[in-house]
């Protein structure tokens, strides 16, 4: 009997650790049911631009529609399976809006060209009802129109949806580079670089000819935080983004790293090490307002604070109790003893968790963890306080950060020697490589509102 | 009764070998470190011995007052009882930032890595750390920070950076802040040794700027490391 109930308990405690290990691992759950929509060829008999031409500009029109994370384009296949839609491709032809009803269909896109002038006309079958969109004057240079059509994508976004799509924001991220020298260790140099949200029209914002880091949007749009070593230790700068500028934004002695900035934009939240150790300080944007530091720990290394929407609360990393965690707390006021400072532990599925980001609407956290080997992205849910995983995949992801819509991420994901930015949104998984070429693209940041 | 006592250690070590099976070697290790420091603190605590906590007979004893002291109009931190909390680990810094505008000290730029001089090669050796741990340990560790120290020492014109790197493994963001404490550990030693804390200067590269690039142990070992760059004016 004695025998019997060792092994009885021994079986329960295995079976139980058994079940946190599976339980970890969150199988994505099936995909919301993306609208399908029809978009038509660009009827181009009236086009002055070069032939083909129209083909490019539809095929950046897709891409919006097929990663916006709410519609889809149907497929050729599915285009000459439905009777409805044998001559839509004629811009003026109306559909038989009883067939394209009986076929699922809610909306057709239908485009053409007059001279240089594209005109995009949605059509509601529901409504049997036509908006026109019209006055998208295109250059013929591909680089300058793609953002004509981000902007038109977010149009037909806002119509279909009622709120804005985020294809016609613009990215920015860092681009790391090894040179070796002829004695000594290498040299890494990394600068700030602009693009479109799907990794075209890239430009470089920072000529510092050292290390950057942690490149960020400010709030207004029209400038960027950003972290350089120039002078030695990596310090905060603010540069415009039309012509590169940079401003020291705190004149605090030691180390300044992982920053983040608050939606109003006049408090910016960072890791210092100028106690000693690497903390958690606010600063407040303006003249003579001094850092406060809000969070500290003995011993520990505190980073990557990042602000609820309504500037209350920051969720952060640290490793005050041995693997690095996310907490969240509320930003004490000051004058706050240490021992009444509260911390809530949000990461407890995974280990080596960091790189919090808040969506703009308070209702999730993205960072990453790591179990089984690879680094993921997990989402915390503030409402019910669940974590669930949103990747998956071999190579390892980190550096979270969500679009406007709170729906869209971007993360950089290291697949070998590799590092690139990759593009999701929530309710389809399966990530968009938007970055190629040399060099690591590390810590993306979305532009706070769609241009 | 007396039998399920003597087996009682070993189902533990049952339970503990089992469970370790089912996760990585480092995934076990890192457990096993927090479990043991916290089950270290819990032992002292219960034999009266709190951390680096000690009896105060006079505002001399209290060297975190000097943090609230150093650079009043630095920063605002938590109220001085608390300084005493975050414990004598927080050093004073350096009155200059190299590089800076109005700064007697060039930027890092002007620093030289002192292995490519043979002399200063075996004197300014690298500090290598445990995985995810800020704590200089080993004896062979100490004695190159003591070298160090005692270079500086007689040489009260090279000013010294010293620089935090972790390995590939760990996440990005953290690594910033874990280099700047590893970064900071070396430093404080240093200045316990009589260096003078304005000559010191720490830097963090997180695991941005690995010595060498690959995986595995040789390499993680070789890549986790403080090192210094000297300039002298």
């Amino acid at each position: 009997m004695r025998h019997f109930l060792l092994i009885a308990c021994l079986f329960c405690s295995i079976n139980s650790l058994h079940a946190d290990v599976d339980d970890i691992y969150v199988q994505l759950s099936s995909e919301v049911e993306l609208m399908p929509i029809f978009v038509s060829q660009i009827d181009g008999a009236d086009s002055e631009l070069a032939q083909g031409y129209p083909e490019s500009i539809r095929q950046v029109l897709l891409f919006d529609i097929n990663n916006n994370g709410a519609t889809r384009a149907l497929t050729s296949k599915e285009i000459a399976s439905f009777s409805s839609l044998g001559n839509q491709n004629l811009f003026e032809q109306d559909p038989d809006f009883a067939k394209a009803k009986s076929d699922g269909l809610l909306y057709l896109v239908k485009l053409k060209m007059k001279k240089n002038e594209l005109i995009c006309k949605v059509v509601s079958v529901n409504g049997q009802t036509a908006t026109l969109i019209d006055h998208i004057f295109l250059s013929g240079d591909l680089a300058k129109d793609r953002q004509k059509i981000h902007q038109l994508s977010d149009s037909i976004h806002k119509l279909l949806f009622g709120k804005n799509g985020i294809a016609s924001c613009r990215i920015i991220y860092t681009v790391k580079k090894r040179f070796n020298q002829p004695k000594g260790d290498p040299k890494w140099l990394a600068e700030v670089f602009m693009s479109d949200y799907d990794g075209y029209n890239i430009r470089q914002l920072t000529h510092d000819n050292s290390l950057a880091a942690h490149a960020l949007f400010m709030p207004q749009g029209n400038k960027f935080l950003y972290v350089s070593y120039k002078i030695g230790q990596p310090k905060l700068y603010v540069s415009a983004l039309n012509e590169f500028s940079p401003q020291r934004v705190t004149s605090l002695k030691g180390i300044q790293v992982t920053p983040s900035i608050n939606t109003s934009g006049n408090t910016i939240a960072f890791s210092s090490d100028v106690t000693g150790r690497a903390d958690i300080f606010l600063q407040p944007l303006g003249k003579d307002q001094k850092p406060m530091q809000i969070f500290t720990a003995k011993g520990a290394a505190n980073a990557s604070p990042t602000f609820s929407p309504d500037g209350i609360r920051v969720a952060f990393v640290s490793d005050k109790d041995g693997s690095p965690k996310v907490y969240v707390m509320k930003i004490p006021p000051t004058g706050t003893k240490l021992k009444d400072v509260k911390v809530e532990l949000i990461s407890k599925r995974c280990r080596e968790n960091s790189a919090p980001s808040w969506s703009p609407d308070g209702k999730k956290i993205a960072y990453c963890g790591k179990n089984s080997g690879e680094r993921q992205i997990w989402i915390y849910d503030v409402e019910t306080k669940t974590e669930r995983q949103l990747t998956q995949g071999k190579a390892n992801k980190e550096n979270p950060t969500w679009a406007p819509d709170s729906l869209h991420l971007l993360f950089n994901a290291q697949d070998g020697d590799q590092t690139d930015i990759y593009l999701i949104n929530l309710n389809q998984p399966n990530a968009q490589k938007i970055t190629s070429g040399p060099g690591a693209k590390l810590f993306p940041s979305w532009e706070p509102k769609p241009r | 009764m007396n039998r399920l006592f003597t087996r009682l250690p070993l189902l533990l070590a049952a339970i503990i070998f089992t469970a370790g099976c089912q996760r990585s070697t480092d995934d076990v290790w890192n457990d096993t470190q927090s479990a043991g420091r916290h089950m270290a603190r819990g032992v002292k605590t219960a034999f009266g011995y709190h951390g680096e906590s000690r009896e105060i007979n006079s505002p001399d004893d209290f060297d975190s007052a000097q943090i609230a002291n150093q650079h009043p109009s630095e920063f605002i931190g938590f109220d001085e009882e608390n300084m005493r909390i975050g414990g004598p680990d927080a050093v004073q810094q350096a009155h200059e930032t190299p590089g800076e505008a109005g700064s007697s000290i060039p930027g890092i730029e002007a620093f030289r890595d002192p292995s490519l001089d043979p002399e200063l090669a075996e004197i300014f050796k690298h500090v290598h750390f445990d995985y995810n741990s800020s704590l200089v340990k080993g004896d062979e560790n100490m004695a190159i920070i003591m070298q160090v120290s005692d270079w500086l020492r007689n040489h009260p014109n090279v000013y010294v950076f010293v620089e935090g790197h972790c390995d590939s493994r760990g996440p990005a963001a953290y690594n910033f802040a874990l280099g700047a404490n590893r970064s900071n550990a070396v430093r404080n030693m240093m200045i316990k040794e009589g260096v003078v804390y304005d000559r010191i200067f720490t830097v963090s590269y997180g695991k941005e700027r690995p010595l060498v690039d690959g995986e595995g142990d040789e390499i993680w070992n070789v890549n986790r490391r403080a090192q210094f760059k000297v300039y002298e004016k």
